[in-house]
């Protein structure tokens, strides 16, 4: 180590003294940026339209406030003078604004309006992005979330999660025995539509990498013949719903629990736990198929996989040690390179990838309540996210990596709880509740990229 | 007579490998039977102590980052002149290797990192794992010493040794430099860990006053080159004494960002 500091050290003082001697300023830290989403230009607007327009700033606001850990939304009263083709540059850099949205709302067709936005780069003087969206006041909702991701990628370059949606689980249907059924909502919290209609009790939702199919276990009925009579028993079966054609089949109803499935990368094969054999062990499986692979073979339970985008590396839940810890391995062989990463914590669960694959979000029994943590994938960093905010479940990483979704369980009073979705930056920095009245929310998951 | 002298012989080896094995026993002081009966043990301890030594963490990252914020365990500032780091390095030398461990604790408390690292850490080994890496891999110190910059603490420099800067006026002006500019040089986050570089030449009033700066090797992306022209422009730099001031008027020095 000595030998590097003195290489380096001499290195650079024959710099020092060189005509052209190079000072090495460090890395940057990380920075908000400014931001200022101005007031649209009406031009020729009935009070509807500008209604309308004034709906639509507010909505891509209120999307670009989700990324306040990157983001500083400001307003000036002070606005100077701007008009949407023209901005006044030297005001907002002398603000420290970094980035600058105009905004021009024409009439469109029928009701409807044309939105014109550009966004500016105050420090390089440029505009970055210019484009024209038409909107409706019955598709403002959906319209607007994709401008502000066209404004979000034209500065980041990335996709944001505005385009993305929640489906998770509710009873709010339940009369007198509990019933779960399916829902998507908006990652907003908004625009809330009901999926299933089984009246009975779906679990574990995912959804396959196209965003076309959705796999749920299902609690079934069936009738079973035995000893001369028949009687009914219930049994946690496998389901799959196509999102255009809204058909659901069957995709395994074997003997006890077919639960916890996950889709592959190709959207075909799927893994999911499976105890036909009177032990829970990770399957793999491809849809339409009897095809079946064990992933995992070992007396005690293994359960609830997370697979990364490539395929490459399997998390799972697994009672080996005596207490539910979370593991990983290679999926491509039955107990290849199993690696227990948990090695604390009373009762580990959910355990689910970040899209890079580098880190499990998960929960564990502390204090008497679930809270969540994150560690990396190889088993080191360990972070604990939640604390004195109820009891917090099933975990979800965004599809941007930026925010994680979670079950939170409040108790009001000694026999009465609610249970809504919450969403928080990959921090832990709560942003707020999507759902509220709801019934107990369960099992959120977030929808793909498109 | 034979079958005597060989069963003589056979007598005679067993007792000959007897004694030898005595006696290498008793010379090893117990240290072959203790390999032989009491490794197995000893490897049982050590993996429970490792399973079982480290609870949850505690803090939340939230909770870590406010008691970064409290101006207790606030990181000193870093722009520190060259004489004043001229004492800090002496008595560094003075100081003992036992006190240099207790000063490195302290100097961890002020960063956030170490914080998150220190209730994050789960397992005893990794830590001993941590120290061995950092003496042997060269790549993670020279990680830190981009991260770091060029301080002007000891072992860090990046523009020279602190013997070197000692007799140097200009060396000691220009190593204060990076702890001027740091505070403004800031990155959004879609910017950040990109490799992205660039080198900025600047030229300086004999009162310390940005005269003009030269974009001398863009990064390729005008966001990054326009942020490090923003972070020179938003520094105050220090009056330089006459000699370096005409040495900054006319030769000017170049930035590298971040290195």
């Amino acid at each position: 180590m000595k030998l590097i500091f003195l290489i380096i050290t001499i290195i650079f003082s024959f710099q020092t003294f060189a005509q052209d001697a190079v000072i090495a300023v460090g890395q940057a830290e990380q920075d908000k940026d400014k931001i200022v989403i101005d007031d649209p230009e009406l031009v020729d607007l009935s009070g509807d339209q500008k209604r309308l327009g004034a709906e639509l700033i507010d909505l891509l606001r209120n999307d670009f406030i989700f990324y306040k850990h990157k983001f500083n939304p400001v307003d000036y009263l002070d606005k100077g003078k701007n008009s949407y083709s023209s901005p006044d540059i030297e005001k907002w850099a002398s603000g420290g604004v970094t980035y600058f949205i105009s905004s021009k709302i024409e009439d469109g067709t029928g009701s409807g309006i044309e939105a014109h936005f550009k966004v500016w780069s105050i420090l390089t003087k440029k505009e970055i992005f210019s484009g024209k969206f038409k909107l409706k006041t019955e598709n403002l909702r959906a319209v607007g979330h994709q401008v502000a991701d066209a404004l979000y990628r034209s500065i980041t370059g990335k996709a944001s999660i505005f385009n993305s949606k929640i489906f998770f689980v509710s009873d709010r249907t339940s009369y007198r025995e509990t019933m779960k059924e399916l829902y998507i909502m908006d990652f907003d919290g908004r625009r809330v539509d009901k999926l299933t209609n089984f009246n009975s009790v779906v679990l574990s939702p995912s959804i396959s990498p196209d965003n076309s199919k959705m796999m749920f276990s299902l609690i079934a009925q069936k009738k079973e013949y035995a000893n001369g009579r028949t009687r009914l028993i219930k049994n946690i079966d496998l389901k799959l719903l196509d999102l255009r054609s809204k058909k659901v089949s069957t995709v395994s109803d074997r003997p006890g629990i077919n639960s916890g499935a996950i889709f592959g990368a190709d959207g075909q094969t799927i893994y999911l736990t499976l105890s036909f054999s009177g032990n829970a062990d990770v399957y793999e499986m491809a849809i339409g198929s009897t095809r079946m692979r064990k992933i995992t073979s070992h007396y005690s339970d293994d359960v609830d996989p997370s697979i990364t985008r490539d395929g490459s590396l399997m998390t799972f839940l697994s009672n080996r040690p005596g207490r539910a810890h979370i593991y990983t391995m290679n999926p491509a062989d039955t107990e290849k390179d199993v690696k227990r990463i948990s090695f604390v914590g009373q009762f580990n669960a959910t355990p689910r990838f970040s899209p890079d694959g580098k880190e499990i979000v998960f929960t564990s029994w502390v204090d008497n309540g679930f809270d969540l943590y994150r560690i990396g994938a190889d088993g080191n960093n360990l972070v604990r996210l939640t604390k004195g905010f109820g009891s917090n479940e099933e975990p979800a990483f965004s599809p941007d990596g930026e925010f994680i979704i979670f079950a939170s369980k409040k108790m009001i009073s000694r026999s009465k709880a609610v249970q809504d979705i919450y969403i928080m930056n990959r921090e832990g920095e709560i942003l707020g509740q999507l759902t509220q009245n709801f019934g107990h929310c369960f099992s959120p998951q977030w929808t793909n990229l498109p | 007579m034979e079958t005597l002298d060989r069963d003589f012989n056979k007598n005679f080896l067993i007792s000959l490998g007897a004694h030898v094995l005595f006696f290498a026993l008793l010379f090893s002081g117990g240290e072959i039977v203790k390999k032989f009966f009491k490794y197995n043990d000893v490897e049982i301890i050590r993996s429970s102590v490792r399973v079982d030594v480290v609870g949850m963490p505690k803090f939340t990252i939230q909770e870590l980052k406010k008691m970064q914020a409290q101006p207790v365990i606030e990181a000193k500032p870093e722009v520190v002149k060259g004489k004043k780091e001229e004492t800090r390095a002496e008595a560094d030398d003075v100081i003992k290797k036992d006190d240099l461990v207790i000063k490195e604790e302290g100097k961890k408390k002020a960063s956030f990192l170490n914080l998150l690292n220190d209730y994050s850490s789960q397992k005893v080994s990794a830590k001993t794992e941590k120290k061995g890496t950092q003496t042997g891999a060269g790549n993670k110190n020279l990680e830190s010493l981009i991260i770091e910059g060029n301080r002007l603490s000891k072992g860090s420099a990046l523009v020279g040794d602190y013997s070197d800067t000692e007799n140097s006026e200009f060396s000691a002006y220009v190593q204060n430099i990076p702890g001027v500019i740091r505070p403004f040089w800031k990155l959004p986050s879609y910017l950040l860990g990109k490799d992205l570089r660039c080198r900025i030449k600047i030229y300086l009033s004999p009162e310390g006053k940005l005269i003009k700066l030269e974009l001398q090797e863009s990064s390729g992306v005008s966001e990054f080159d326009a942020r490090a022209e923003k972070a020179i422009r938003e520094s105050q730099f220090p009056k330089p004494s006459t000699e370096v001031g005409s040495r900054l008027v006319n030769s000017g020095i170049i930035l590298g960002f971040p290195i």
